[in-house]
């Protein structure tokens, strides 16, 4: 009896380690994102606002947990916490069933459901919190003896699941029901009563509009952004549980396992999580988000040059380019190395807005890099609006720093208040209370003395007359400020715009805006004139630049018969010029 | 008496006692202080909830005493916060009613007690009405999450929802308006994925679909003829932009709209050509009590969005036969913003007809994102035209209702951290002089601080507004709705 214990014990711990490691090796970057998304307040007004609403008690235990996803390891220990619960959890109730451990490999299934779940950064950990409570009160109830304890505590045990963990009341009341069926209880069909108090606390729930729409009461939606619909994995958890239950009752009537059916049946349903683990990580773990998820961490934390290491090769997203072209922009080196990586167009710099959340944070820190702070101010807000939770943490310190730039202390001073009640951001907001009401600290920071400098000096509409008008704004208020300039320039590159970028280095080049002309400028330079060298000498362009376009067209000239070979015959000495990306991409 | 009932009658004596205690003086300070919200010098109505505040500098121990006359009762501040006992409020405003309520703070600090100057609160004779409606919604610049639109009981700290979005698929859901502060005629506009007019009336809900071939967009913002039969609305094709270096973090523009009329009970869009024209933008309709007037704003039309701020918004007025559905041939200006140079927004005539409540901002029509936006007031009988120092602040002030009685306004404001507006409260005298208005008293008064939503559009209402939440959403998500004609 003891051993087993022990062995059980090792069996979750291995599970658990398992677990950890698989999530931490491959989502480390996604729970980041899950925690910047959900803001968290340890104050009594942050519980009372959502305190009425049912499932209110999950939903604040998962924001109080999301919060510590922040720490390196976080997110990963929490998460197979929370799923290897649920595994104990449901094996337990299939051994009350069983007497023994014979599906103990197969309760892992809404575990491993759960696990598919968690890698869409729209579901919320109150799901899983909430499948934890189902799976106690679960526990708690069949473990009573007499049938009517036991239908009182499943009357009583309802209503405070409905109120502590919301729509997996309904889940409950149906499988207690099923329970109660399944053992073929005398007078088990008074369970259905369970059945009737849920659903009637549903429609009550609805009628007085304490929730939006029955989904939200009755599915899992509840435990989903409100305002999208989610995929079906997040159903799969709540059908395979009562699945289980039948199962075991199916079981209960062999006799225990043993010898080669032992093995037979170990061995499938090994095989079963296994092939599931394969199909559901490849179908649900967001891969293709999950190197965007990264750029973000990186972008979040300022490690540009890991950003740069991340992109290297061929790009196949906008997304990855704009954290490109932001990160060579922080270096101050987009007007060298834009065209060492893989560039497609002007959405690659600045993609457009689509309204979703991640877009918005993207955006914000693009134009913070590029020191329009009224946009990145705009980007933030509406980060912060659209985000999962109750607010964007990251996206409340952009603003409190964009409004500190602009001077508008008070409500930074607000902010910074709500940043204080956060257990990962108090330190932070703390030191940035030192720059209220402190314009002489704020001129001194590195950063926000910086982005104070980059404010235009007349101010302008943002985005009426196009954004390389607001840019040339930017940059002429702050002849210090590259990034506005070479994005500038980039803009039009990027467009293959020449006569445009022509009027632009004639109007500038030469001013404290643009001294001096950056490798990929020299080459439009090239590109613009090439039949005029004397323009290259008013442009200063560099001899290994010349050096470079001499080659470049002698390689042309003389694969002019191959002209499908070109391309792949040039990437390679000339890949990251202007002049590839403009005759092949 | 025997021992054991003497004690318990000693205990209660003692307990009276320390009920009654004087508080604490020390030595006397000069000022008032420094608290949250300020109520010093402030006019209340009698049926307002107490005014809880806070201490703005920290103290060991606080105590506040608010007297009247014989009458008097003390707090002691917990956490620098003074919560009123709602029974003993009560109870003061009655007595004070006309009067006024002395309030005295005194402060243990490391040097001992100290008493601050006391202040006084002016308690009016006439009540306001009981419920404030209001939205709630982020200052943002285009999205929006959870929104819904909300009633305050004005004599209690109880807020219910009148519709959140949370129904309606997180629509955008704005403009609420009522019939001349009746909270059984009301109307509010949906916008997003569930797209209508709501329409309340006398208990039946109506779902409008308002856009026709003839006019620039879905009915925009409102006004109840006072017969509830009419509604007059602007309809605007409205684009926004933001601030690259200006306190005004956002500008909001119309590229063209017009003012229409339309029939409740014919489901009909009418118009005038002076409402209508292409030469000039026309807005914010209002119409006056007697329903025999329609007041509004009116700018020349400007090539947008580059000459946004030279487009000023003049405050005019047109007869309206509500028999006939007709208007007037003349247009009168009240305020002529060629002239004067500014811009008005917002008219609201008081339900006694005596006064116009406007905002008047540097240029353009959505004041609520000008810093300088004020409140001013015209003497409907006089056409004199007074700025309201009093309400005003140096951030916005901006939307703006009256109560029933004509004695309340309300306003929203950006006073308090430049972003995020709250409703105050003002008294206006009959002979249209304002009284320091006060904040929209809260249980903690520190809710403003953290609270990250606006209180937009506050509208008195002369009662709570039924429970209608359910069949509006049905009706909003199910209903084909009806569709409104437009009438050449």
């Amino acid at each position: 009896m003891r051993t087993d214990f022990y062995k059980n014990k090792v069996y979750w711990l291995v599970l658990w380690i398992a677990l950890f490691v698989f999530l931490q090796y491959n989502n480390e970057y996604h729970f980041y994102l899950i925690e910047q998304n959900q803001l968290f307040q340890w104050s009594m007004a942050y519980w009372l606002e959502g305190w009425n609403i049912p499932g209110a008690v999950s939903t604040w235990i998962s924001e109080f947990l999301v919060q510590f996803f922040l720490l390196p390891y976080g997110g990963a220990g929490i998460s197979a916490v929370l799923l290897t619960g649920v595994g104990i959890g449901t094996s337990l109730v299939m051994k009350q069933i069983l007497s023994d451990n014979r599906g103990i490999f197969i309760s892992l299934l809404p575990a491993v459901f759960l696990l598919f779940t968690h890698f869409d950064f729209n579901y919320l950990v109150s799901g899983t919190v909430a499948y934890l409570f189902l799976l106690i009160f679960l526990n708690g109830v069949i473990r009573i003896k007499g049938f009517r304890w036991r239908w009182f505590a499943a009357l009583i045990g309802t209503a405070l699941l409905f109120y502590i963990a919301g729509p997996v009341s309904m889940l409950f009341a149906g499988i207690i029901t099923l329970y109660e069926l399944g053992n073929r209880t005398p007078r088990g069909y008074l369970m259905l009563l369970v059945c009737a108090e849920v659903f009637l606390l549903g429609l009550l729930a609805v009628h007085l509009s304490w929730i939006g729409e029955f989904r939200y009461i009755f599915l899992p939606d509840g435990y989903y952004h409100p305002k999208l619909a989610p995929k079906q994995v997040i159903y799969y958890a709540w059908i395979v549980l009562p699945v289980l239950i039948l199962i075991a009752f199916g079981w209960r009537r062999r006799a225990a396992f043993s010898g080669k059916f032992l093995y037979v049946s170990v061995g499938f349903q090994l095989l079963l999580i296994a092939g599931l683990l394969w199909w559901g990580i490849d179908t649900y773990g967001d891969a293709k988000a999950y190197r965007v998820k990264k750029l973000d961490y990186f972008s979040r934390t300022g490690q540009w040059d890991r950003i740069l290491e991340e992109c290297k090769g061929e790009l196949t997203n906008y997304l990855y380019m704009c954290y490109v072209n932001m990160a060579l922009a922080q270096k101050g080196e987009l007007g060298n190395q834009l065209f060492s990586y893989d560039q497609r167009g002007l959405p690659g710099l600045i993609i457009p807005w689509n309204q979703t959340n991640s877009i918005s944070i993207l955006l914000s820190d693009v134009y913070f890099t590029i020191g329009d702070m009224g946009s990145a101010q705009q980007m933030a807000f509406e980060a912060y609006i659209g985000s999962t939770g109750k607010g964007n943490s990251r996206m409340l310190q952009r603003l409190v720093e964009t409004n500190l730039v602009y001077g508008s202390y008070a409500v930074a001073e607000k902010y910074i208040r709500i940043l204080e009640n956060t257990w990962g951001y108090a330190r932070w907001a703390k030191e940035k209370r030192a720059f209220l009401y402190q314009d002489e600290r704020v001129v001194a920071d590195s950063l926000l003395g910086k982005k104070r400098q980059n404010l235009p000096e007349e101010n302008f509409l943002s985005q009426i007359h196009g954004i390389t008008q607001d840019l040339f704004m930017l940059a002429g208020s702050d002849p210090d400020n590259k990034a506005a300039i070479e994005y500038a320039g980039a803009v039009y590159l990027l467009s293959k715009d020449n006569s445009a970028f022509k009027e632009m280095v004639e109007t500038y080049y030469g001013t404290p805006v643009l001294p001096e002309l950056p490798v990929h400028f020299q080459e439009a330079v090239i590109s613009i004139w090439e039949n005029d060298p004397s323009r290259w000498e008013y442009f200063q362009v560099s001899e290994p630049v010349k050096q470079r376009f001499t080659d470049f067209k002698k390689q042309v000239l003389a694969n002019r018969q191959h002209s499908a070979a070109l391309p792949n015959l040039l990437r390679r000495s000339h890949g990251n010029s202007y002049w590839y990306y403009l005759m092949f991409k | 008496m025997n021992m054991k009932k003497q004690i318990i009658y000693s205990l209660g004596l003692l307990f009276l006692m320390a009920c009654n205690s004087s508080i604490p003086s020390g030595k006397k300070i000069d000022q008032w202080p420094s608290i949250f919200p300020d109520y010093a010098e402030v006019t209340i109505p009698p049926n307002i909830a107490p005014l809880n505040f806070s201490l703005t500098t920290p103290a060991k121990t606080a105590y506040a005493r608010f007297s009247y006359e014989n009458h008097s009762f003390q707090v002691k501040a917990k956490n620098g916060v003074f919560s009123l006992p709602t029974k003993k409020w009560k109870e003061i405003l009655r007595l004070a009613k006309g009067n006024q309520l002395e309030v005295t703070v005194s402060v243990e600090e490391e040097g001992g007690w100290s008493q601050y100057r006391s202040f006084t609160v002016f308690v009016a004779e006439e009540p306001v009405d009981p419920y404030l409606a209001y939205r709630l919604i982020e200052p943002g610049y285009e999205l929006w999450n959870r929104m819904g639109i909300y009633q305050r009981d004005l004599e209690s700290f109880s807020e219910t929802a009148i519709m959140e979005n949370k129904s309606t698929r997180h629509n955008c859901m704005n403009c609420h308006s009522f019939c001349m502060q009746d909270p059984e005629q009301m109307l509010f506009h949906m916008r997003g994925s569930v797209q209508a007019t709501i329409l309340v009336k006398d208990g039946q809900v109506e779902k409008l679909n308002t856009k026709t071939d003839q006019t620039i967009s879905p009915l925009v913002y409102p006004s109840w003829h006072p017969s509830g039969k009419y509604v007059a609305f602007s309809v605007n094709d409205t684009k926004q932009s933001f601030h690259s270096h200006d306190p005004n973090r956002i500008e909001v523009f119309d590229m063209e709209s017009d003012v229409v009329v339309y029939d409740t009970e014919k489901h009909e869009i009418i118009t005038s050509s002076l409402l209508s024209s292409k030469d000039d933008f026309e807005t914010f309709p209002a119409f006056s009590p007697d329903g025999k007037r329609m007041f509004f704003c009116t700018a020349n039309a400007r090539p947008m969005p580059y000459e946004y701020d030279e487009v000023k918004y003049s405050l005019c007025s047109i007869s309206f036969d509500p028999v006939s559905r007709t208007f007037g041939t003349e247009v009168d200006t009240l305020y002529h913003a060629g002239h004067a140079g500014q811009s008005v927004s917002f008219p609201r005539v008081s339900p006694d007809g005596k006064y116009l409540l406007y905002t008047l901002s540097g240029y353009g029509n959505f004041s609520i994102w000008h810093k300088d936006a004020d409140l001013y007031m015209v003497d409907l009988t006089s056409g004199e035209h007074q700025a309201l120092d009093l309400l005003n602040s140096d951030d916005v002030e901006s939307y703006h209702s009256w109560s029933s009685n004509s004695r309340w306004v309300v306003f929203s404001s950006r006073r308090i951290d430049g972003l995020y507006t709250r409703p105050y409260v003002a008294y206006i005298n009959e002979e249209g002089q304002p009284a320091k208005p006060f904040l929209l008293p809260q249980k903690d008064p520190g809710f403003y601080d953290r609270f990250m939503k606006s209180y937009n559009i506050p509208e008195f209402i002369t009662g709570k507004v039924k429970d209608h939440r359910r069949e509006i959403s049905l009706k909003a998500k199910k209903d084909p709705g009806i569709n409104l004609r437009y009438i050449e």
